[in-house]
């Protein structure tokens, strides 16, 4: 690689060399060539080289300094710096009557022809692969075998082949073998656009090389020494469609030369030797001359995509551009050279640190650039090293992953120096007032004094036992959630706007126990579950309820829907489906497609979450507060855009809607069905039992069951007459269904589960 | 108000279609009972209205249609022209107008006065000037109210926004929908009192569902959403597997079960949610066909520019139309696709095109059929855009920033006097200065037109009286009829 950079160049002396801005040119004895003359804003040099060599690999432009240039640099321009902004060459026959026609030195197969394929839109003609069409199989065979490679041995070069179709694909694949590396011009025809694959790329691209036009069109293509394959994709548009291939008679004797890649010793920040193959006259490649430690030889390299030549030499017609709006910013003195050496694109794919070295002559390179030459073989070719190199990415990878892992929990800290903190006046943030510190209200008891006032002392003083602040406000919450109303009604509201206790003495008592029990949560929910008042019968007798419909006084047991989390949760229980798994991220089960994307910026996808994250906890749910999880939020699970210590009870259709039609609570139903029918014994009575046990903790009564016992029943029947509704609902959700079930019988116990679901007591606390 | 009875109905929890009055009520609720299943005797509980069991004012408008332009429209462009904007073209805004003034994207920049490229003309016997951009609505003149002296607080539109609908710029009030239904009820037994219907480009700004939340109101009064694409109502269909048929079937099962609970227990709840189900059943053969405007006239759709099974502005208006035929309160329609920073004229061209004909057509439509005399429609944005120029302004091109000191909205029917400009901006379009009309103004004469004294409909949270107007807002006496 090293040879093929800095070595194997040969210098070229120019045959002829112009400008139209009216530069002179000095041709000087180590070829290079210094410019002289008038010295235009914008200029471009047109250097014509003639060498016999072929199959060129890359061409050389060296930038040299001479004393007699501005600065003693490399360039016209006064500050040092050059900035070449184009760099294009064509290449043409040296002899055009010896070079090669189509039938030469070319052999041919017959095309073979497969499709037509349908395309379900004219986009998918364009951008569906039909097949492998970086490498074709002629064995292969399409579309169940109907469709396969046809050989059409008869058809004839120009003679127009006819399809038929509309948003059709058909390929047409032959083979050509050459001698030696050559172009090949082309004429071909159709109705419709055409994209072409020789040797498994795309040598335009991913263009169509033509589009929909009766006129053909001449393509060129380099062909490699020995065989070449060559796949053609015709796009049909309507009706009948027509196509026409021919080899030109005529020979490729001029083209321009495209270029795959540049590299160079020494690119300016922003003026990369790339940009000079870009098209665009506003950027370059430049060199920094402007400091005189870059003032300097330079080198740059050019890498056609396809070797150039001809069969009689090449005449080079090179041009280089000057076009920048720095003006006069001209190469002064220059040397072109040529190679046939192999191995310059992966050259121009290396990194600048490692290329640098390799351009520099021998003991040219710096010790800094053999650093980085030695630092770049160490990484990428030696064998002592490379393993090591590569554990140790390794490593660094699982580490990186490793804390990737690691939530990142926010934790506050006191600062060293306290903020001055001042009132904002009329809440206006420009407005300061006078200066506050931080402290409890007046009629509250003090702070603990002999402490400093951050967040430690206001977590010490709200636990402190001597007050029963605190507790009080927490064990309301704690009767609030075992009997759907606190003893004080405003939960969140103790103060001069909220309601008084109704039982004042069980509140403080509640209150004192609390923080007797050192806090002890689970006790003191215990206590209130435990008590008789909680264990009374929920019934409600019509003149308490004309009397205390709130049952403020408590004379019977409480009884209000359950909350969100607690019906779904309850219904996943049921069917054993529940991932009682705990703590970890937040997962995402069922909800319908296109929530988040219809109403979110791009990019917001909710992916639904597979197996086990399906049949979490409620609590685990993903919580979007801009687009809440919808069968949470029917059942009054708040947007948590204000703190809600008392959600509301309601009852709504769509309520309905989510425990008959949402697929949590199908696929449950059908789960407990299977688990009715599995676990609780072999009679319909004995499943119905089971079933309600499982669910309402209770028998159902003789009337209970004649309902449910009737339905089992017609669903029995029902199903019977319509096996595939009963297949499909057996089969909603991600849990695989019971195979060795009675399809009927799982079906009628599905819809009884459906039924139970919906229940006024299986979604009611009583 | 006295909130005791609200914490009430919180209890009894039955105010989904809550109902208009109480006679209404309980009529309607026996005939939502299905009399074979529950006998003679079944004795429904008495039914509240509404939280207002009272109105304040006789009411002119009984039901909202607001057409909510997301992303906030161009005034400058639409509906209030000012040729000295226009003279100025391309010269520095003069700095007497921007200085010390909350500016959003433009902060910090070069500010150039720029004036519409779109021809304005009045129109109608009210003489209302409006730009050639909408040409359907000014043939409308007559019928609306254009209000040019609007301003707003909010700068953002996630801010804005919140504050156009729900009375302030922080997160978590409930909406103006949902005060309504709170506040009002439901006019039907079949359809929520506040639906919300959605359109245009989903890249420019987000809906949040909390645009028509309930907040600190219980949840039954949060806006439902009807989408066109996929179900109309979340969950509305029936799974695969389970016809009609069945479902009725086991919906009877879980009625009559329910029943015998409702004897056995006395809880009225149980009498809501038996309730509940039958509404539900009905409402997923309503919902579909409601949501279904093939059978609309080939003139009523042409007349909209509505396509059925499309998803546009265009059919969210006929279907406004239809859901307040139908006895919805509230019809909250948003169309996004407003935000125009650059490339206003080709924008603003297209996102008139896509709402302009059948904004008025709406408006035609329910004066046929005579439902404009108690329909207020709304149309605006969340606030304004800037006379100062943003991004390019190049070959005719240009864009306008974010803008709260001035903009324009139009209402109409129940209750608004029809064919009146109101208010007036300085003569480069920045500050509104005559009839100046701030958001919770709005908010407030909106609730007038439905009979309501904005200050009396409220509800206490954390041991305050929260209400939709915060604690401003005065009725703008000159846009009643």
């Amino acid at each position: 690689m090293r040879k093929s950079a800095g070595a194997g160049w040969a210098p070229i002396e120019p045959w002829e060399i112009t400008s139209p801005a009216g530069a002179s040119f000095k041709k000087l004895e180590d070829k290079s060539v210094l410019v002289g003359g008038a010295n235009a804003d914008q200029d471009t040099y047109e250097i014509t080289l003639k060498t016999s060599l072929r199959n060129l690999t890359g061409i050389r432009l060296e930038a040299l300094t001479d004393d007699s240039l501005p600065g003693k640099g490399a360039s016209r321009s006064t500050n040092g710096n050059f900035v070449l902004t184009g760099f294009e060459t064509e290449a043409q026959a040296a002899d055009t009557t010896q070079e090669p026609g189509p039938g030469k030195g070319l052999d041919w197969s017959g095309w073979s022809v497969l499709g037509p394929f349908k395309a379900a839109s004219a986009k998918e003609v364009f951008e569906k692969a039909f097949i492998t069409e970086t490498a074709v199989d002629l064995t292969q065979t399409y579309d169940d075998g109907k469709i396969k490679w046809t050989a059409k041995p008869d058809w004839k070069e120009g003679q127009v082949q006819s399809f038929e179709g509309e948003n059709q694909v058909t390929y047409l694949y032959r083979t050509l073998t050459a001698k030696t590396g050559r172009f090949l011009k082309l004429s071909v025809g159709s109705d419709g656009g055409m994209q072409v694959w020789l040797n498994g790329a795309q040598p335009f691209g991913n263009k169509i090389v033509r589009g929909v036009s009766p006129d053909p069109d001449e393509i060129v293509l380099y062909l490699q020494p020995g065989e070449n394959k060559l796949l053609l994709k015709l796009h049909h548009g309507n009706g009948a469609f027509g196509f026409y291939f021919v080899p030109l008679a005529e020979p490729v004797t001029r083209y321009p030369v495209q270029f795959s890649a540049a590299a160079a010793d020494y690119s300016q920040k922003d003026f990369h030797i790339r940009s000079t193959l870009d098209g665009k006259p506003e950027t370059g490649w430049a060199v920094d001359g402007q400091e005189e430690k870059n003032r300097v030889r330079r080198q740059a390299l050019f890498v056609p995509r396809y070797p150039i030549g001809f069969a009689t030499g090449v005449i080079l017609k090179v041009r280089l551009k000057f076009e920048s709006a720095n003006k006069q910013s001209a190469i002064g003195r220059f040397r072109l050279a040529v190679t046939g050496a192999g191995g310059l694109e992966e050259f121009a794919a290396l990194p600048q640190s490692v290329q640098t070295p390799l351009l520099a002559e021998g003991a040219q390179a710096s010790e800094e650039q053999t650093k980085g030459l030695r630092e770049y073989y160490r990484e990428t070719f030696s064998p002592e090293t490379k393993g090591l190199n590569e554990k140790l990415a390794g490593v660094r990878n699982s580490h990186k992953e490793l804390n990737g892992r690691i939530p990142t929990i926010r934790v506050m800290e006191e600062m060293p120096e306290p903020r001055v903190t001042q009132i904002r006046v009329r809440g206006d943030y420009r407005n300061k007032g006078e200066k506050v510190t931080a402290g409890v209200p007046h009629s509250l008891p003090p702070l603990p004094s002999g402490t400093a006032t951050n967040r430690l002392a206001l977590a010490r003083w709200l636990v402190d036992p001597n007050h029963p602040l605190v507790s009080r406000v927490t064990v309301n919450r704690y009767w609030q959630q075992a009997f759907g109303m606190g003893l004080v009604k405003t939960g969140n509201e103790f103060g001069t706007q909220g309601e008084l206790p109704s039982h004042p003495e069980l509140l403080d008592w509640l209150a004192r126990d609390f923080i007797d029990s050192g806090w002890d949560i689970k006790a003191t929910l215990k206590k209130l579950v435990v008590s008789a008042t909680y264990r009374q019968s929920s019934k409600m007798r019509p003149e308490l309820l004309v009397r205390d419909p709130a049952n403020r006084l408590l004379a019977r047991g409480p009884r209000f829907r359950m909350p969100a989390e607690v019906i779904r949760d309850n219904a996943l229980a049921y069917s054993g489906l529940l991932e009682r798994q705990v703590g970890g991220p937040s997962v995402r089960p069922y909800q319908p497609a296109g929530l988040w994307e219809d109403k979110m910026f791009g990019g917001n996808k909710y992916d639904v979450g597979k197996g086990p994250e399906l049949y979490r906890r409620s609590v685990y749910t993903l919580w979007k507060r801009t687009v809440l999880n919808p069968t949470l939020m029917t059942f009054d699970a708040p947007d948590r855009a204000l703190c809600t210590d008392q959600r509301s009870m309601t009852c709504t259709p769509l309520q309905a809607f989510v425990t008959m039609n949402d697929k949590t609570f199908v696929e449950t139903a059908r789960v407990f069905a299977q688990r009715v029918m599995r676990e609780g014994g072999e009679t319909p009575e004995d499943r119905l039992n089971y079933a309600y046990k499982v669910a309402l903790a209770r028998s159902p009564n003789p009337k209970e069951r004649k309902v449910l016992t009737d339905i089992y029943e017609e669903m029995t029947v029902n199903y019977q007459k319509d096996l595939k509704a009963a297949v499909d609902l057996i089969t909603a959700g991600d849990s695989k269904r019971a195979e060795n079930l009675n399809e009927l019988q799982l079906v009628a116990w599905t819809a009884v589960a459906n039924v139970i679901f919906n229940l006024d007591e299986t979604v009611t606390k009583e | 108000m006295n909130h005791i009875p609200e914490i009430h109905q919180q209890l009894t929890r039955r105010h989904f279609f809550g109902r208009s009055a109480r006679g209404i009520g309980s009529m309607a609720l026996a005939s939502l009972l299905n009399k074979q299943l529950f006998g003679a005797d079944a004795k429904p509980l008495p039914a509240p209205a509404g939280a207002l069991g009272q109105l304040h004012f006789a009411p002119r408008a009984k039901r909202i249609i607001y057409l909510f332009m997301s992303g906030a429209p161009s005034q400058l462009d639409l509906y209030d022209y000012k040729p000295k904007l226009i003279e100025l073209n391309g010269k520095p805004m003069p700095e007497s107008f921007t200085k010390g003034q909350r500016i959003a994207q433009l902060a910090g920049q070069k500010l150039t006065c720029v004036g519409t490229k779109f021809k304005f003309q009045k129109y109608g016997q009210s003489g209302a000037e409006i730009s050639e951009l909408l040409p359907h609505i000014a043939k409308i003149s007559d019928h609306i109210a254009i209000v040019r002296s609007l301003h707003t607080e909010a700068i953002n539109h996630d801010p804005g926004v919140t504050l156009m609908q729900t009375g302030t710029q922080q997160a978590g009030r409930p909406a103006m929908g949902s005060w309504l239904s709170y506040g009002l009820g439901s006019e039907n037994e079949q359809l929520p009192a506040f639906v919300v219907l959605t359109s245009g480009a989903g890249q420019d700004q987000p809906l949040l569902s909390r645009y028509w939340g309930s907040g600190f109101l219980p949840s039954n009064h949060q806006g439902v959403e009807f989408r066109s694409q996929g179900e109309p109502i979340l969950f509305v269909s029936n799974p695969k597997g389970i016809t009609d048929k069945v479902r009725r079937r086991l919906l009877d099962g879980v009625q009559q079960i329910n029943q015998m609970k409702l004897e056995a227990v006395g809880d009225p709840e149980i009498a809501t949610r038996i309730q509940a189900y039958e509404m539900a059943y009905r409402m997923q053969t309503s919902v579909p066909e409601l949501m279904d405007i093939k059978n609309e006239s080939p003139k009523i759709l042409e007349q909209y520019g509505a396509e059925p099974g499309k998803s546009s502005f265009a059919n969210n208006c006929l279907l406004a139309r239809r859901l307040v035929e139908r006895g919805v309160r509230f019809v909250q329609l948003y169309h996004r696709g407003w935000d125009q920073h650059s490339n206003l004229p080709s924008e603003i061209a297209k996102t008139c095109q896509n709402t302009d004909q059948a904004s008025a057509a709406l408006i035609h439509d329910l004066h046929q059929r005579g439902l404009l005399d108690d329909t207020l429609v709304i149309w605006g944005g969340e606030f304004g855009r800037t006379p100062m120029n943003q991004g390019d302004m190049s070959d005719g091109n240009y864009g306008r920033d974010h803008h709260m000191k001035a903009f324009s909205i139009w209402m109409a029917g129940g209750g608004i006097r029809p064919g009146m400009t109101l208010g007036a901006t300085d003569e480069l379009g920045y500050n509104a200065v005559d009839d100046v009309v701030s958001v919770n103004d709005l908010q407030a004469t909106v609730m007038r037109c439905l009979g309501i004294d904005h200050q009396k409909l409220t509800f206490r949270f954390q041991g305050r009286d929260f209400r939709l107007t915060d604690v401003s807002g005065e009725v703008v006496q000159k846009l009643l009829a």
